[in-house]
């Protein structure tokens, strides 16, 4: 049996690689999923947009009147369920008919907004709009044609439900929760809001050197040798010249085997598997030496596809017969391989939900597995994490987990994060 | 122990907790007199998230925080992994065209298969010409060539024309050419002076004549190259801006963003459970 370093080594490598596996059971999830919602394959853009959508879309919202607990006989609540008016004709203070919506406001979002329409001020126009819970503690924020009067700070947890109130006779009012369109302007208000997060953030500097080191560092470590080497020297020759990092030791490890890297990641990216496979054995045989480990999948996988990609079928059925029988009895497999051996079924496979195969995305999905396969032989390695991701990535990751973060120290209120509103948030 | 342990230790530990906000039951409900009109009165229901002094304080451990405490850790694991290699390409490509590194993108385009098209290329090269005069002292070249690129942009950015033209006239107190520099300030700056934000600003530059030695007077850092490169780059933002990009690369938005929300954590979940925030330190963690 292998000796204790090479079984941890194996142990790490398929961490690294099972890490890989599972993004691309992600995609394979996304891909199949936007694929029977008859969303444009072919558009990433689109898919990407689906998924931002479905966190906050899962939220109940109000839609009409509760008849079920109502204020009992001061209020009636009429058929269309989104109307109230007062019945009887007693004007004692505690008197009041309350009236909430079926559902409370929710809170993933920037704000919530509703109306209401007096349609008959009745004897006295005491009619209340505001929002509660289970008791009845009213908050109002009274608005006048249109305008926002005023608001109040929201400093307590726990649903609240649009509400709303009549007290004297003939007094009738119907709200809207958004089945109509409002009157005031909504997206004029939500477009100050968001501008007004903008101006805040714009006004924190940051060292020049922080964007140059990151973008620097992500080409070391995806392997970008050629146009590492255009950029240092456009730096070099650039005014003023960029200085003041290469001293901390930044990321010094990212140049290790660079030009392996680079040429791999060509070899991928055009679809010569084989050569890869070839190069891999001969300069870092460790990452291949168990080749029923994810890597080794990920490599045959992808011959498989490249052969179907040229409609060479029938060689693809034989590479699928012969590679593929190891990894079927490894269950944690099966899904993927099933995928690719699925691409088979297909006339036009690329208009098939297992289409994402064909696309380039997964090429750079094995590229990038190679890549960190290789970081993780480095000597001087550290830390086995940093051959997952560059430091762009790493700093992705901390800007999303602290943002919802925030968010669950806030009771979980608030807009999800959404990277690509950051992205293309509009700039002054 | 990771960040998120120490916040959930923190949640988990008994500290005496006040009251976040005491339901007032015994009061009624308050009755807003509304307008008699029968005309549409709309009333704004906004409930505005305000995060601040509550959060200083720790809720209670209830069963519904830990639900909630548990669908926030789930929230974070899949929204991190659905950070894609997409935005990482747009993040690296709006830096490059940022900052004009043609020849650094074209080499990544073609390693990659990204998409910027000839125009794209051909304004990011008129870009660089302009931004390259303007650093090394001809900015009167910059100046005709953004007029050319774009004729409205300095008219409509007083601000940045005199801060070009004033490039111009640090170059010429450089090379010792006075008399051609009082002519070119009396006839370019001074009118600037009949607006009286740019008074003082003149003035500025104009005492640098006064001195044999101007790098050694008070108004030495308008003839350094930190002042050149501040002028410049407020000139990319704005022809970016001019044409509809953005004037800020996405890469300094996320790293804000990222300072900012690091900030707040740290601020809300105090300073001995969370350091703050420090980028250098951050990138240099491997």
């Amino acid at each position: 049996m292998a000796n204790d370093s090479d079984q941890t080594h194996q142990q790490q490598h398929d961490l690294i690689g099972s890490y890989f596996l599972d993004l691309w059971r992600l995609k394979s999830q996304t891909a199949s999923a936007s694929h029977s919602k008859d969303v444009n394959m072919t558009n990433p853009d689109n898919e990407h947009e689906q998924l931002e959508q479905d966190d906050d879309d899962d939220e109940p919202v109000p839609t009409e009147l509760d008849t079920l607990n109502s204020s009992g006989w001061f209020s009636i609540v009429l058929p269309d369920k989104l109307s109230v008016k007062y019945p009887s004709v007693n004007l004692h203070g505690h008197d009041v008919g309350v009236v909430q919506a079926n559902c409370p406001a929710p809170v993933k979002r920037l704000f919530y907004y509703f109306e209401m329409y007096v349609k008959n001020a009745g004897a006295k126009g005491n009619v209340a709009i505001g929002f509660t819970n289970e008791g009845f503690n009213l908050r109002r924020q009274p608005g006048k044609n249109g305008q926002v009067v005023g608001t109040v700070e929201k400093d307590v947890k726990g649903r609240l439900y649009p509400t709303v109130a009549v007290h004297s006779q003939n007094e009738e009012v119907s709200v809207n929760f958004g089945k109509d369109p409002f009157l005031f302007d909504i997206k004029a208000y939500e477009a100050a809001q968001r501008a007004k997060q903008d101006t805040s953030i714009e006004r924190i500097s940051i060292p020049q050197t922080a964007s140059y080191g990151i973008v620097r560092s992500y080409l070391q470590h995806y392997g970008y040798e050629e146009t590492l080497n255009v950029f240092d020297e456009a730096n070099q020759t650039s005014v003023p010249p960029v200085t003041g990092f290469h001293d901390n030791g930044f990321n010094e490890h990212a140049m290790y085997a660079l030009n392996h890297r680079k040429i791999l990641r060509k070899l991928i990216m055009n679809g010569q598997i084989d050569d890869a496979l070839r190069n891999l054995h001969e300069w870092y045989p460790e990452t291949v030496q168990d080749d029923t480990s994810a890597i080794c999948l990920m490599l045959h996988c992808q011959k498989f596809i490249e052969l179907v990609r040229v409609g060479r079928l029938e060689e693809a059925v034989d590479y699928g017969r012969n590679q593929f029988e190891k990894f079927y009895n490894l269950k944690q497999y099966e899904d993927l391989v099933k995928d690719c051996a699925t691409l088979l079924a297909y006339g036009e496979p690329s208009k098939s939900s297992v289409g994402y195969l064909l696309e380039d995305s997964q090429r750079e999905k094995v590229a990038d597995a190679v890549n960190a396969m290789i970081l993780s032989t480095n000597p001087d390695l550290k830390d086995q994490g940093s051959c997952l991701h560059s430091y762009l990535e790493k700093l992705l990751r901390q800007l999303t987990a602290c943002f919802l973060q925030k968010r669950l120290l806030n009771g979980n209120q608030g807009e999800a994060f959404h990277l690509q509103r950051v992205l293309l948030a509009k700039n002054s | 122990m990771t960040e998120r342990d120490v916040a959930r230790k923190r949640w988990a530990g008994q500290q005496p907790v006040a009251p976040l906000f005491s339901l007032r039951l015994d009061r009624l409900p308050l009755v807003v007199p509304v307008s008699l009109s029968l005309a549409v009165c709309c009333v704004v229901g906004v409930v505005k998230l305000h995060v601040g002094p509550l959060l200083r304080r720790q809720p209670p451990l209830t069963s519904s925080n830990q639900l909630s405490a548990r669908e926030g850790y789930k929230a974070v694991r899949y929204a991190v992994k659905k950070i894609n290699d997409k935005d990482s390409h747009n993040i690296i490509l709006s830096y490059l065209i940022h900052g004009c590194y043609k020849d650094t993108l074209e080499s990544l385009v073609a390693s990659t298969g990204l998409n910027v098209t000839t125009a794209q290329l051909e304004d990011m090269e008129k870009r660089k010409r302009i931004l390259h005069s303007a650093l090394e002292g001809k900015a009167l070249d910059a100046i005709h060539l953004t007029e050319q690129m774009s004729p409205d942009l300095l008219e409509n950015n007083k601000d940045l024309l005199f801060d070009l033209l004033s490039l111009h006239f640090v170059e010429l107190i450089c090379s010792r050419k006075y008399t051609e520099a009082i002519e070119f300030g009396q006839a370019k700056l001074t009118p600037f002076g009949k607006v009286q934000k740019y008074v003082e600003k003149l003035e500025d530059f104009m005492a640098l004549l006064a001195y044999d030695e101007p790098e050694k007077s008070p108004m030495f850092h308008l003839l350094s190259l930190e002042y050149r490169q501040h002028v410049v780059d407020n000139l990319n933002r704005a022809i970016l801006a001019n044409a509809y990009m953005p004037s800020y690369s996405k890469l300094e938005r996320i790293i804000q963003q990222a300072t900012v929300v690091r900030q707040c954590l740290s601020e809300e979940l105090g300073k001995d459970v969370l350091s703050p925030f420090s980028l250098k330190d951050f990138l240099k963690r491997s």
